[in-house]
């Protein structure tokens, strides 16, 4: 049965025969999809599986049945892993289309016990001795090599998520969003080392189209990443030394928007937007704040009612730019 | 009625509908651009991003609007402020829309929140400052405000708060009947509920629930929760305990309860596979989980890893089962994707997930670094002790 309004459309002459008999064809033939369903129950599985592996292992640690606990984890990481490279489309430097998402999550399940093992085995016998960074460089080594071999963008936040760890920071958005660790100098300059290597790794993904799908990951981290960095050391130094931060923003942030213009990504768009209106607002309230407080408080919502109206214009203008350009 | 330009609105839909078919290849551009402009829309709906910008945009100038005129006037808050504010936003949002012919473009979306937000606030500072304490007249009152703005604006999460305060007012006012209305309780929510979702599939029908679309599937899926929960053993009992100021070891009809806490999530899935209807059948995986955790909750049959690991090897299984089954799509039914969910895609929503999610798995190295004393790299985590 098709919907009347294209019936209507037809006889309007606004729809030609053959689209009309298009969409007679789809609505016979159509199939009710539960691709989401299953993926939700494959996630759910996957969790619950390692989960409680995870539980189970820590909490057998002292009795001898932790030996087949870990074996058995072995086990599952390499039967995923072969099923993987049984099923796997052959490797190309472009976008490969997954076979299923069953084969994503049987991946993400090896991963993950792969993880649980490695992370078992430092803890219960050290086999990287007191060489800690080496317990961390080997699992991301891992992660970065299964995201590109077997082609899955999950794996690779994953190993993002570690390269993080690696180098002694944490990024899952949720850290990141409470972030209560750029308040020494160190943290700060990781942060934004991270940031700007993940966005050249972005830029390299993409302009040598070596999977350059990914580049949007890398590119989305290291936004925020050296945005984050970049803002909180603004507000970490004197009024006078922060300029240079001032500074490196102005300039980080005129490339990013060049950017996400060519990109003609409206996301990239308006994170630059925001974090930037984040940070001249940082720069003027600190500076209305070297007034006495009575004033400065009204000036301060003066500003901000003002600036508000003007990005609200612009962002409007900007819409309509990106649209159209 | 519903505020926005009616024609504007039927036109949308009837876009929204052809750009579907466009998107697969099924209708030419040509012929997707002579139909935009016979049927033109002149709303103001900008990109989902900059709607969100300007959400926080609109949020930041009405308070600090709000926040000059106190500094200036030297007002004290107080329900009359309050009130006020509520009203002046509430300007702001009908000159916004009629004028400016906003439509879903952040501007509207924060507006109606900040006007419902005062004016409920309003509310309560008056009943407190007139110590007049009622559940069931604040419910009414926040019903009253919610539906207004539901039916003014079409706003989805405004009638969810409809719809709960609507339930509210129905539990307090049984409430307050006495003993007799308490133990009939669950009943009286589950009919309500019932009632609800028959009303609403019944109105779908109907061509005023057209510009509702959205609002329709919120309400259905909470209603079918709320049908759930009505009857769900664990919110029988701690409800009854808590209106009786009791603590029981068991309900009346325990067994009744029992069977509604765990069929009634099958039944959902199963009708909803027999109506094609995603609804019902995300409402019944829901419930699936809510239903586990009331069973795990008083029958501790086995400790939570071996649960896990053997509910999870299950759903893997059925899961795998199921690509095995609908290889080729069987009884109309097909696991491939057919919807292009264009925003979960932008944002590979997806593998943001899976990398919080599983962050407490894959930071495991890490941790035991930490545990031994954190050395060079070791401070894994948020701590992140150098």
């Amino acid at each position: 049965m098709v919907n009347p309004i294209f019936e209507d459309l037809h006889a309007q002459g606004l729809i030609s025969d053959k689209s009309l008999e298009n969409i007679q064809k789809k609505e016979l033939g159509a199939f009710f999809s539960i691709h989401w369903e299953l993926k939700t129950f494959l996630y759910l599985g996957v969790m619950m599986l390692s989960t409680g592996l995870g539980i189970l292992v820590y909490k057998n640690i002292d009795s001898i049945s932790h030996q087949a606990v870990l074996g058995a984890i072995g086990l599952i990481c390499i039967a995923c892993f072969a099923w993987c490279y049984k099923n796997k489309s052959p490797f190309s430097p472009e976008k490969v289309e997954s076979p299923s998402s069953l084969f994503d999550y049987i991946l993400l399940l090896g991963t993950l016990s792969f993880l649980s093992f490695i992370g078992y085995m430092q803890f219960q016998y050290e086999v990287f001795g007191t060489r800690y960074g080496m317990a961390t460089f080997i699992p991301m080594v891992f992660l970065f090599w299964t995201a590109y071999y077997f082609d899955h963008l999950g794996i690779l936040t994953m190993a993002i998520a570690n390269l993080a760890i690696w180098m002694g920071i944490s990024v899952t958005p949720k850290n990141l969003l409470r972030s209560g660790d750029f308040s020494n100098e160190r943290a700060l300059y990781t942060y934004l080392a991270l940031g700007l290597f993940l966005l050249i790794l972005a830029y390299f993904s993409r302009s040598y189209n070596f999977k350059k799908h990914f580049s949007f990951s890398y590119h989305n981290y290291g936004v925020h990443l050296a945005f984050i960095a970049i803002i909180s050391g603004y507000f970490y130094y004197d009024y006078l030394y922060s300029l240079i931060w001032l500074a490196i923003f102005g300039m980080l942030a005129w490339f990013l928007y060049q950017n996400s213009f060519k990109q003609r990504s409206f996301y990239f768009l308006m994170i630059t937007v925001l974090y930037s209106y984040v940070a001249i607002s940082g720069f003027a309230l600190r500076s209305l704040f070297f007034m006495d407080k009575s004033i400065s408080l009204l000036l301060a919502f003066l500003y901000l009612i003002g600036s508000g109206f003007c990005l609200v214009v612009i962002l409007m203008d900007l819409n309509k730019k990106l649209k159209s350009g | 009625m519903i505020i926005y330009n009616k024609t504007w609105l039927t036109n949308l839909l009837l876009i929204d509908l052809v750009e579907k078919e466009y998107e697969a290849d099924r209708v030419s551009g040509n012929e997707f651009n002579n139909i935009k402009a016979k049927y033109p829309v002149g709303f103001y709906t900008p990109n989902f991003f900059i709607r969100v910008g300007l959400f926080i945009l609109t949020f930041i100038i009405s308070q600090s609007i709000s926040g000059f005129t106190v500094l200036l006037l030297g007002g004290s808050g107080g329900y009359v402020w309050l009130a006020c504010l509520g009203i002046l936003n509430y300007l702001a949002l009908q000159t916004t829309v009629k004028n400016k012919f906003h439509y879903r473009s952040g501007v509207d979306d924060a507006l109606l929140w900040i006007t419902f937000i005062y004016l409920a606030a309003a509310y309560y500072d008056l009943t407190n400052a007139a110590r007049f304490d009622s559940n069931l007249a604040f419910a009414t009152f926040i019903f009253i405000l919610s539906l207004y703005l539901t039916v003014r604006f079409s706003d989805l999460l405004m009638s969810l708060v409809a719809y709960l305060s609507c339930l509210g007012i129905l539990f307090f006012a049984w409430q307050n009947i006495g003993p007799w209305g308490i133990a009939t309780m669950p009943f009286t929510l589950m009919l309500f509920s019932a009632l609800m979702y028959w009303l609403i599939r019944r109105s779908l029908k109907y061509s005023f629930t057209m510009f509702y679309a959205n609002c329709m599937v919120v309400l259905q899926a909470i209603s079918l929760i709320t049908l759930y929960a009505a009857g769900n053993y664990f919110v029988v009992k701690e409800l009854g305990d808590m209106l009786n100021k009791t603590s029981s070891e068991s309900i009346p009809f325990g067994g009744l309860f029992w069977t509604w806490t765990l069929i009634v999530p099958l039944a959902y899935i199963y009708w909803g596979m027999l109506k094609r209807d995603t609804i019902l059948i995300r409402s019944g995986l829901l419930l699936c989980i809510a239903a586990a955790l009331t069973f795990r909750n008083y029958y501790h049959v086995m400790p939570l890893e071996l649960a896990l690991i053997l509910s999870g090897t299950a759903v893997l299984f059925i899961s795998w089962f199921l690509t095995k089954y609908l290889k080729d799509p069987k009884h109309g039914i097909t696991y491939q994707d057919l919807s292009n969910d264009s925003l979960m895609d932008q944002l590979k929503i997806e593998s943001l997930l899976i990398s919080e999610t599983s962050s407490g798995i894959g930071g495991a190295p890490s941790n035991t670094g930490t545990q031994m004393g954190g050395g060079k790299f070791g401070g894994g985590g948020a701590s992140g002790g150098f």
